[in-house]
């Protein structure tokens, strides 16, 4: 086998290996709902896996090869194998699920690491001779490897990602490794290389018409089976055991035809949209593309800014998602500018797509930063709003620490103004609102979010029923006289805080709690911070 | 994340390697618990040192990547150090292995607190300075991780006549550790002992790992005599 061959075959076993790795990673991610473990737990079945490929390559190497052919062929069918191992993974992981937990599914990829494992150690066997070169060879073909892994981390993971979606990623990786290996098979065929010109030329010549007649016949068939097998893929690992339509809240949100209304792909991860408009960020609920107030809706919340500050002028959001909470805010009357931070760029692309909430896109109150809502916050220390709101995703995904703990909460309550006022969501998380409890003077929830102040809060309800008839949407009265829904809503709204630390008669939730209902309801919990993450885990 | 590709070429590199006559045995079930825990205390940091950069530098997806890239290029030249360093048959290898132990149990002690130091002067620069900063922070502990396998398997090389299922054994039980590690991470040893204290966990095993071979070292230098 030549060399520089080697090298090249290498770096595209590294650059196949990665890309799977980092494909499996959104995968679980997603299946998992971004949970805190999912990474771990995938890099344990793949590790797992390796280890096993490393003791399955051991008994598949040809001992008595003297050209090298015999164990370049054997490279060439494991990567096949490998390959087609592999493109089965995420439709395997996506159907078994819909039958049992998914944790079990992380077992599935243990054959495929397996069988990727195996092909590197092959490879090295079929291309390096046991001589006095056989470091420096092996490390060559090491550092190949490396810049194959590499490349296929930033090139997938930034580039591939981005542009195509997952049923064309993986008819790409498929096709990729079918190509490989039928190049490695033309080379075992004696096809090239001197020692292959030993052989008879008719006898090589078929089987190199063999060998390429086949790969074009599975390389086809695994690239046109891609989008069959992957199907509904989303849905499938979203609503998981529940697919298609065995709870109500997968028949909601998928339909008769069991599929999402809306699936945006890029690098920075997968939003789904439901049939009954419900916005899924990463595999999980992340609001929904609805801006109008109901009676006994959870919208009190972005509604009731000036309930909570005189004059909310400046803002800041962390995490735009649907936009929905944008609109709401940006149509408060005293709201004069909105800076919304938002780390997934795809989500501009839904809201675009969804004439509820596109409008906010072209609000002139609306500047929206690309960017890590703690970094950004961070970097900008001079950065002063009245409200900064964070309608955060649920406390126990992976990195919500960062979103969540006494050091992130400090470094909000820094950035606001004099009687600036901070409101997120807790999504039930008891740790959440003792943490806020830790940092804030005064604080207050309204439903599951917390409201913290440096200030006493002043809360006035002929002030919020003000601003509420001055609020609009899409250029248009929020709560139009004529609208009696709209004015069941507001009147609705403006009685809540009647209820304080009771349960709303039309929500059926307590609506507001004062400080004290606050720690009443939080009892037990405990400061969250960066090092103890006690949310995720 | 300790990626495969890296572990695969250690293995295959010195299965490739010329075998050498048999000068004593060592203690197999000593050398496969220690790389065993190598691999396992390797995870842990890897996930521990991932979580403080992205909380520094941030979550988003090129953040991520690029993070994940310097712990791959750290812990390739960390192997090809440490196959050079093993070249030279005068050198006590189960002695540099322990000392590279060591070396990863002190960098760990500190580098939660090192990690948190750099980031708070370092929060302006962009995501290539990201990604160089982050190289930089894992670049020492990262090139003493690859170069464990290395070492371990060339010392191996030199004193056993059954090179390759030594090896083959060492990789497995070592790929084992790592993917043990990775589990356990997520599954009780952050969320019982924080960031902090798990970084202390695998502190802890880097330095018992090294003050055994440390005396292995000793015994089998003695042995030889």
């Amino acid at each position: 086998m030549s060399f520089p061959f080697a090298l090249l075959a290498s770096a595209l076993t590294g650059w196949i290996a990665l890309s799977y790795e980092i494909v499996w990673a959104r995968v679980f991610s997603f299946a998992s709902a971004g949970r805190a473990n999912s990474f771990g737990l995938l890099l344990a079945a793949y590790l797992l896996g390796l280890a096993l490929g490393a003791l399955l390559s051991r008994r598949l190497r040809e001992a008595n090869d003297p050209d090298g052919r015999s164990n370049v062929a054997r490279v060439a069918w494991i990567v096949l194998v490998s390959n087609l191992v592999g493109a089965l993974v995420v439709p395997t992981v996506a159907e078994l699920g819909t039958h049992i937990w998914y944790r079990f599914t992380y077992l599935v990829v243990v054959p495929a690491a397996a069988a990727l494992g195996v092909a590197f150690p092959l490879l090295c066997h079929a291309a390096v001779p046991p001589d006095d070169n056989a470091g420096a060879r092996t490390a060559q073909l090491y550092v190949a490897n490396i810049v194959g892994s590499v490349a296929g981390s930033l090139s997938t993971g930034f580039v591939l990602m981005d542009t195509l979606t997952l049923v064309q990623l993986s008819a790409v990786l498929v096709a990729l490794g079918v190509a490989l290996s039928a190049l490695l098979a033309l080379y075992s065929t004696g096809g090239r290389g001197a020692r292959g010109r030993q052989a008879d030329s008719g006898s090589s010549g078929r089987r190199a018409g063999l060998v390429v007649g086949g790969a074009v016949v599975i390389g086809a068939g695994a690239v046109f089976a891609t989008p069959w097998l992957l199907d509904r893929v989303w849905e499938k690992l979203q609503f998981g055991r529940e697919y298609p339509n065995k709870s109500a809240d997968a028949a909601t949100a998928l339909g008769a035809d069991a599929r999402f209304l809306d699936v945006h792909e890029s690098k920075s991860g997968v939003i789904t949209v439901g049939q009954d408009l419900r916005i899924f960020g990463g595999g999980v609920y992340d609001g929904a593309l609805k801006t109008n107030l109901e009676v006994g809706g959870w919208l009190v919340r972005p509604y009731a800014l000036s309930y909570l500050h005189p004059a909310p002028k400046r803002v800041l959001m962390i995490g735009l998602s649907g936009g929905a909470w944008a609109n709401i805010i940006a149509g408060n009357p005293s709201v004069e500018s909105v800076t919304a931070i938002e780390i997934n760029p795809g989500y501009l692309d839904v809201i675009a797509r969804h004439s509820e909430v596109a409008p906010i896109l072209q609000h002139p109150k609306l500047q929206v930063v690309m960017d890590d809502g703690r970094r950004w916050l961070v970097r900008n220390p001079d950065a002063r709003f009245d409200l900064i709101v964070a309608n955060t995703t649920f406390h126990w995904r992976s990195f919500a620490t960062n979103l969540l703990s006494v050091e992130f909460q400090t470094l909000v309550r820094d950035h606001l103004a004099p009687g600036g006022v901070y409101l997120y969501n807790t999504t039930g998380s008891r740790d959440a609102a003792a943490t806020s409890a830790s940092v804030f003077p005064h604080a207050m929830m309204i439903i599951n979010n917390v409201v913290g102040s440096i200030a006493p809060l002043s809360l006035d309800v002929p002030r919020w029923r003000a601003a509420l008839e001055g609020t609009t949407l899409r250029g248009a009265p929020a709560f139009p006289a004529e609208d009696r829904a709209a004015r069941a809503a507001l009147e609705w709204l403006l009685a809540t805080p009647a209820h304080t630390n009771r349960p709303d008669p039309v929500l059926g939730e307590v609506v507001f709690r004062d400080r004290a209902g606050l720690l009443e309801w939080a009892a037990g919990g405990r400061v969250i911070t960066d090092d103890n993450m006690i949310s995720e885990w | 994340m300790r990626p495969g590709t890296v572990a695969d070429f250690q293995r295959s590199g010195y299965d490739c390697a010329p075998m050498t006559p048999s000068r004593g045995s060592p203690n197999l079930v000593l050398v496969s618990l220690v790389f065993w825990a190598s691999g396992f205390a390797s995870l842990l940091y890897q996930v521990i040192w991932q979580r403080k950069l992205f909380t520094i530098y941030g979550t988003n997806i090129e953040a991520i990547t690029v993070v994940v890239t310097a712990f791959m290029l750290g812990l390739g030249v960390g192997s090809l150090l440490g196959g050079a360093l093993s070249r030279d048959p005068r050198r006590n290898i189960l002695a540099i292995f322990g000392l590279v132990e060591l070396g990863i149990a002190a960098y760990g002690a500190v580098s939660v607190p090192l990690i948190e130091w750099v980031g708070q002067r370092t929060l302006q620069v962009s995501l290539v300075g990201a990604g160089l900063l982050a190289f930089g922070l894992v670049l020492v502990p990262t090139l003493l991780m690859g170069s464990t396998l290395p070492l371990l398997v060339a010392h191996l090389v030199r004193r056993t006549s059954d090179v390759g299922r030594s090896v083959g054994l060492l990789y497995f039980v070592n790929t084992l550790g790592a993917a043990a590690g990775a589990y356990a991470a997520v599954a009780f040893v952050l969320g019982r002992f924080g960031l902090a204290g798990s970084v202390w966990v695998a502190a802890g095993v880097n330095a018992l790992i090294g003050l055994l071979m440390l005396v292995e070292a000793r015994r089998s230098r003695e042995a030889t005599r």
